[in-house]
């Protein structure tokens, strides 16, 4: 459901473009920059789906981008982070005890859509930095990088 | 030299020229301008941003400086332009700058190997000639220009160990961008790492290699991360400020974390961190 919060024990995937990666592959905090037209900062909930596995459910979000007709980079990655600890770390680490929210935002083709609400424009680079700081694995863009 | 037919054909006052080769710049993407090569003989159609000549084994490269004379070009030698942008394994790998010479490079290896046998692939449909997207073209090769010019001089000012790979690193960012909401690297932007970074190894000559990112805004980012308690990041923006992200442990309170984002000045970054004790660690040994 739209605005749904995302369960704590559940874990969401972000779309890592090639560019904000280091050259290990792992994203740095402007891998979470808030873009200027957004409210919040787009991910995918994994355990949305049934498939069992975290690849599987990465596999999922892959089809869903394509769906949308998004092009997934070769060298893009998705950062996968767990929901509880990203929004305890958060209000733990930033002087504003800052409260992040994680919430469904379903779209017709892209059902596991969903956002990290309570990041700000310009200013918010302490935030950007912990969530990479939280990121648990990264998974290819392509599935044919996994093989 | 005998080519393969384009089926755009190559125009010149309005008519397709025979027995000529279309060379795309990119493949894969579509790109509004082409480019014609005959034997020996360099033409272009429109305005064009790469103009090439094969000759036996070896390739000039001609370009037009639009910066500074619209209509006139320098000759960078071969070597010069192979010597940048050998890297990668595939066409979609590599730097697609607009303006970049790398798909001629290819086209030249083609030459080389195959007796003047050039393939031709996804070649671009016949450009627009509103004036709006010939504007909006040259303003973008004019951009790849500099910034071709400004990696090109890193090499010159940055004594660095490091530095082959940062320039290896720079290209690749400097390829036109993959994501529609992405904007290419931003030329003062990379102006003013380039500075800083420059009066960062005067100070601290055994500077460990920063991991060099993108922004969204085409704004390059720095960063020296020692483990999640010990990073510096920073954004530099083109009007001369950056964007700066410190955390370090508490001197006073190791158990501590110093967390601090702070806006500044590109002039005045190195004193705003060597507050935070960041030149203590971002140094080998």
């Amino acid at each position: 459901m739209d605005n749904d919060p995302i369960p704590d024990i559940n874990h969401v995937a972000r779309y890592c473009s090639f560019r904000t990666l280091d050259e290990n592959g792992n994203p740095t905090l402007l891998a979470f920059e808030l873009k200027d037209a957004d409210t919040y900062l787009s991910v995918n909930w994994l355990e949305f789906f049934e498939a069992g596995s975290c690849g599987a459910q990465i596999e999922e979000v892959r089809q869903a981008f394509e769906r949308k007709g998004h092009s997934l980079q070769k060298k893009a990655r998705f950062a996968v982070l767990n929901v509880r600890d990203v929004c305890a770390y958060v209000h733990e680490n930033t002087s504003d005890k800052r409260k992040l929210e994680i919430l469904h935002k379903p779209e017709p083709l892209d059902p596991s859509h969903s956002g990290v609400f309570g990041l700000q424009h310009d200013s918010d680079m302490i935030v950007e930095a912990l969530l990479a700081n939280m990121v648990l694995e990264t998974h290819p863009a392509r599935q044919e990088m996994d093989q | 030299m005998s080519g393969v037919r384009s089926p755009y054909s190559a125009y010149e006052d309005g008519q397709p020229i025979v027995g000529s080769v279309l060379v795309p710049s990119i493949i894969g993407k579509t790109d509004p301008y082409f480019y014609l090569v005959k034997e020996n003989v360099i033409a272009d159609t429109m305005l064009p941003k790469t103009v090439l000549a094969h000759q036996l084994g070896t390739i000039t490269v001609l370009y037009y400086n639009v910066s500074t004379e619209l209509f006139g070009h320098q000759e960078q030698s071969s070597q010069a332009a192979f010597s940048k942008f050998v890297q990668g394994s595939e066409s979609s790998d590599i730097a697609t700058a607009t303006g970049s010479v790398l798909r001629i490079y290819e086209i030249g290896m083609s030459v080389a190997s195959s007796d003047h046998s050039v393939q031709v692939l996804n070649l671009p449909k016949q450009p627009s000639q509103s004036a709006f997207g010939a504007l909006e073209e040259l303003r973008a090769f004019a951009r790849a220009k500099e910034i071709d010019n400004l990696i090109y001089k890193v090499g010159d000012v940055l004594h660095a160990p490091f530095t082959p790979r940062l320039v290896s690193r720079l290209e690749l960012l400097a390829a036109e961008p993959d994501e529609p909401d992405e904007q290419p690297m931003a030329p003062d932007s990379l102006r003013n790492f380039i500075d800083f970074l420059s009066k960062f190894l005067r100070e601290v000559p055994e500077l460990t290699y920063p991991d060099i990112v993108l922004s969204f805004s085409g704004n390059i980012g720095a960063q020296w991360r020692k483990s999640q308690t010990e990073q510096f990041f920073a954004e530099f923006l083109s009007n001369g400020d950056v964007r700066c992200l410190v955390f370090t442990p508490n001197p006073k309170h190791p158990n501590k974390i110093i967390r601090a984002s702070v806006t500044t000045s590109v002039d005045l970054l190195l004193d705003t961190v060597r507050h935070f004790g960041v030149l203590r660690w971002c140094r080998h040994g």
